[in-house]
């Protein structure tokens, strides 16, 4: 116990704290000028023309795999006519030849072979717990904290969607809740084909309650209400954050799930 | 017609040119005792400049709706423990190590790790709460509101603080 310590301390963390250089220039927001616009318009303009020439290309090939196979040519020019003419920049679009075809053969229909592929469904449909396996791969200690590193890996068939922020939970191994998070304000939809793996960090701090049943693990809340319970560390881990303040509530938050 | 424009757009650049003067002001009157608070709460002299600047960012960001004729100090506070208690600012501060204070000189530097650590044991409550009151003179209500907490919370958080530097 050395009571003046506190003081010698806070003494030479003022002059430290005094000596800080502030920059000479107060940060202001940088502003885009509107001269930007032009150039991007014009820019977006030859992107819109790169677009419709490939779609042309592309889907101009015949069953044999000549280009220019199809007789549509002339709506495609008008399309590439309508693209160049919205470029404010750029000057009235010339029409482009048409492409001519002469076929030395008359073109006879041949059969084209289904694709066997399965076509990917166009609408992901949201994850459910059964879709996904979550673990905890390593706890470190923080300053009055810990931070858990964690997975989530789609352990189903198809693609589904997760919210990329849940409301965690630190639970014992009676699935009692230790430290309830909140609810997420905003948060974004990720797709996690199947076998793809979501990593995040969670973080907790301040538990002052009664020692809790191992293993301690974490759970997210879905939307749905559902729970994805993470599996533990290990089945005897009973280690919590420590107390900082019984009078402050615990807490616990998660970064985004990322891939 | 032309003329009751013109004068409103003068209007609009003279207000433009008080707020920026005002901001100008603040910057030069308030930044230190900005970063002062920004360092007592996060113990990291590198995040304590940053938070700094954006605290300033925010209130020029800001200087259309404020009322500058009330002291703003109190605003760029609470801006910057907001800020500084962001949830994935004060993750990244926990898990990235912590960068050497490049502003300050070689001998000071060392002064500071040493203070850094023996402050490194409170919690950014607990610091924040001790500077403010023992450092910077505001009175426990004072600083509870700032700090988004009540003043017994305040005063037991003071102590903590102090017993904690006493025994460490």
């Amino acid at each position: 116990m050395d009571p003046s310590r506190p003081n010698r301390i806070l003494r030479e963390w003022t002059a430290l704290a005094n000596s800080a250089r502030r920059p000479a220039v107060p940060p202001r927001r940088v502003v885009v000028r509107s001269g930007l616009a032009g150039p991007t318009f014009a820019g977006a303009g030859l992107v819109a023309v790169a677009i419709v020439v490939a779609v042309v290309w592309l889907g101009g090939r015949g069953p044999n795999g000549t280009i220019g196979g199809r007789a549509t040519a002339t709506p495609t020019t008008a399309a590439i006519a309508t693209a160049v003419a919205a470029t404010p920049t750029q000057p009235p679009a010339t029409p482009a030849p048409t492409p001519v075809v002469a076929p030395s053969t008359p073109i006879t229909p041949v059969a084209t072979p289904r694709p066997t592929a399965r076509p990917t469904p166009i609408t992901v449909a949201a994850c459910t717990p059964s879709h996904l396996a979550a673990r905890i791969t390593l706890w470190e200690g923080a300053a009055g904290h810990r931070i858990g590193h964690l997975e989530l890996k789609n352990v189903g068939a198809e693609a589904c969607k997760v919210p990329s922020l849940e409301r965690p939970q630190l639970l014992d191994g009676h699935g009692t809740v230790l430290i309830n998070g909140t609810n997420p304000t905003a948060s974004t939809l990720l797709t996690v084909a199947p076998g793809a793996v979501l990593k995040t960090l969670v973080q907790d701090g301040n538990y002052c309650g009664p020692a809790p049943a191992a293993p301690v693990t974490v759970a997210f809340v879905l939307p749905s209400g559902q729970k994805i319970i993470a599996a533990p560390v290990s089945s005897t881990d009973a280690t919590v954050p420590p107390c900082n303040g019984p009078g402050m509530p615990a807490d616990i938050e998660m970064q985004p799930w990322t891939h | 017609m032309y003329v009751g424009v013109t004068t409103q757009m003068a209007t609009v650049k003279s207000t433009e040119i008080t707020q920026e003067r005002a901001y100008e002001g603040a910057y030069a009157d308030h930044w230190a005792d900005v970063f002062r608070f920004a360092l007592a709460w996060t113990n990291d002299w590198a995040a304590a400049e940053d938070l700094a600047q954006e605290a300033f960012l925010r209130l020029w960001n800001n200087r259309g709706r404020l009322d500058w004729g009330k002291p703003v100090l109190p605003w760029l506070l609470v801006a910057t423990r907001r800020l500084a208690t962001d949830r994935f600012r004060a993750l990244r501060r926990r898990l990235l190590p912590t960068t050497q204070p490049a502003s300050l000189d070689p001998g000071q530097r060392d002064r500071w790790l040493d203070v850094c650590a023996a402050m490194g044991d409170l919690s950014s409550l607990e610091r924040t709460a001790l500077v403010m009151t023992a450092v910077e003179g505001a009175s426990y209500e004072e600083a509870a509101a700032l700090l988004g907490t009540s003043a017994g919370a305040l005063r037991a958080a003071v102590s903590r603080a102090r017993t904690k530097l006493e025994t460490a």
